[in-house]
C-alpha cells in the first residue's frame, strides 16, 4: 500500500485529493491545520486504518518538525508528497501608490514559498525510503511571470514564482536521487484560500482533485522534465 | 556605474544600502552618497526624503541591491535566512522603488534593476544558492507586476543581468559600461526589457 502526505488537507483541493487517494486505496498522512473543521475526522471515521491526521502548519518549523516526528511513529516512508497548503491575502489589491503591506508579504511568503522547503527537508528520511519519491506542488498561474499580466497582487504573485523557483531547484537536486516532480496549476477554483469558501471560481474541488490526482499519481513526460500543467493538461510557461 | 554616469556629466545620488553600523560607511570618489537599510521601510523613506532634497527630481532609478547565501536541502537549510534573503533582495526593491516614485513623477520615470543570472529558471543552476534563487524569482516577478502597474504612465522599466558572483570577484569596467547603456537608454521606450549582460 503506497502512502501520501498532503498539506492543508482539512478542506478545498487538499481534502478532495485526501479522499481520493483513500478511495483509490491509498494510505494518507493529512495534514490538518484547521483544529475546529470537521470534514478531517469525519472522513477519518470511515477510513480509521488508513488515515492519519497530524497538526500542521506548514509556516512553522517546530510544527512541522513535530509532524514529521509523529508521522515517523506512523510509518516507515511516505511515497508521495502533496504540497498543497496556501494562503492569499485581502490585501491583494494593494499596489505601489497605495502602500505595499511589507509584513504581509512577508507572512504569505513564508507559507506558499518556505512552506515546501520545509515540509520536504523534514520528510526527506520518510520519502527517501519510499517507492516513489514524488514530490507534488500546488502552485497557480499567478507564478508564471511570462503570462503576469496583474498590476497588483505582488506578495501571492511573488511567492509563487519563488515557490516555482524553488521546485525548479529541488528537481535539479533530487532528480538525480530517483525523485520526480509534479507543479500544479489548479485553475480557477472555489477556494477556502481567504478563509471563506468563494464562489467566484470555475471549478469545484472535486473536479480539480480527480485531475490532479492522475497528473500526480500517474508516470509520465514530467518524471524527466520539470513544467508546470493545469489542470486541463495545458502546460504553462515560467 | 555611479562613476560612469557622473563622468558623463549626470547628477548622481549612490545610495549605499547596509544594515545598522554601516552608516559611516565613507567613499573614496567623490559621489554625493546617503545610506539605508533597505529593511526598515523608515529608514528607505528617509533615503528617498534625502534624495528629493538632494536632486529635485530622479530621471533615472537604479536598484543593486543584492544579498546572496548559500545553503540547500540535506545541508542544513534554514527556513529564517530564507526569509532574510526574500526581505533583502525582493521586498528591498519594492520598498525603495515605492518610496522614490513621488520624486519620478517628473523626471524620465526609468526605473532600472541589477540582477543575477540564477534568476532563470530555465537554465540548471545548481541548488546550493535555492533561498536567494527564490528570492530572484520574486523580485522578477514583482518587475513585471510593477512593470504592467505603471508602464501607462510613461515609466519603463530595465533589469540587466549579470553573473553578479563573477564581477563581485573580478569587477569588469566594460560590463559596468554595458549595463549602464542598457539601464540609461531613455530612448527606448518599451515598457520592460530584460537584457542578459554577457
Amino acid at each position: 500500500m503506497h502512502t501520501a502526505l498532503v498539506t492543508g488537507a482539512d478542506r478545498g483541493l487538499g481534502f478532495a485529493l485526501t479522499s481520493r487517494l483513500l478511495s483509490d486505496g491509498w494510505r494518507v498522512i493529512a495534514g490538518r491545520y484547521l483544529e475546529d473543521w470537521p470534514e478531517l475526522p469525519e472522513l477519518a471515521e470511515r477510513h480509521r486504518e488508513r488515515l492519519v491526521i497530524v497538526p500542521l502548519d506548514i509556516g512553522s518549523d517546530e510544527s512541522v518538525h513535530i509532524a514529521a516526528k509523529l508521522a515517523s511513529a506512523q510509518t516507515n516512508s511516505v511515497d508521495l508528497v502533496i504540497h498543497n497548503a496556501a494562503v492569499s491575502t485581502p490585501l491583494k489589491d494593494l499596489d505601489l501608490r497605495g502602500g505595499l503591506d511589507y509584513g504581509d508579504m512577508k507572512r504569505i511568503y513564508n507559507i506558499n514559498a518556505l512552506g515546501m522547503l520545509r515540509v520536504t527537508e523534514a520528510f526527506l528520511g520518510l520519502t527517501d525510503a519510499g517507492s516513489m519519491k514524488r514530490q507534488c506542488v500546488v502552485s497557480s498561474e499567478a507564478g508564471s511571470v511570462e503570462r503576469c499580466e496583474r498590476r497588483a497582487w505582488y506578495g501571492y504573485c511573488m511567492s509563487k514564482a519563488a515557490l516555482n523557483m524553488g521546485t525548479m531547484r529541488l528537481y535539479e537536486q533530487l532528480r538525480p536521487e530517483g525523485y520526480t516532480f509534479r507543479l500544479f496549476h489548479p485553475g480557477w477554483m472555489k477556494t477556502y484560500m481567504s478563509g471563506v469558501k468563494s464562489e467566484e471560481g470555475e471549478l469545484e474541488a472535486d473536479e480539480v482533485a480527480e485531475a490532479a490526482a492522475r497528473y500526480f499519481v500517474e508516470p509520465g513526460e514530467a518524471d524527466d522534465r520539470l513544467v508546470m500543467r493545469d489542470w486541463s493538461g495545458k502546460e504553462w510557461p515560467w | 556605474m555611479c562613476r560612469v554616469w557622473r563622468d558623463e556629466g549626470n547628477a548622481v545620488l549612490a545610495a549605499r544600502a547596509g544594515g545598522a553600523g554601516n552608516e559611516a560607511a565613507a567613499g573614496t570618489d567623490e559621489l554625493e552618497r546617503v545610506w539605508f537599510n533597505p529593511l526598515e521601510e523608515a529608514s528607505v523613506r528617509a533615503m528617498a526624503a534625502k534624495a528629493g532634497e538632494t536632486m529635485g527630481r530622479i530621471d533615472l532609478a537604479i536598484i543593486c541591491l543584492d544579498n546572496r547565501k548559500e545553503f540547500a536541502l540535506r545541508e542544513g537549510f534554514d527556513s529564517g535566512e530564507a526569509m532574510e534573503l526574500y526581505d533583502y533582495n525582493a521586498l528591498g526593491p519594492l520598498r525603495a522603488i515605492e518610496a522614490l516614485l513621488p520624486c519620478m513623477g517628473e523626471g524620465s520615470k526609468r526605473i532600472g534593476l541589477l540582477s543575477d543570472v540564477r534568476d532563470s529558471l530555465t537554465e540548471p543552476m545548481g541548488a546550493r544558492h535555492i533561498g536567494y534563487d527564490m528570492a530572484l524569482a520574486a523580485r522578477r516577478m514583482s518587475v513585471q507586476i510593477m512593470a504592467n502597474a505603471l508602464g501607462g504612465e510613461g515609466y519603463t522599466f530595465r533589469a540587466a543581468v549579470l553573473d553578479l558572483e563573477r564581477e563581485r570577484e573580478e569587477p569588469r569596467e566594460e560590463l559596468a559600461a554595458g549595463a549602464c547603456r542598457v539601464l540609461s537608454d531613455l530612448a527606448d521606450r518599451e515598457v520592460l526589457r530584460v537584457v542578459r549582460m554577457e
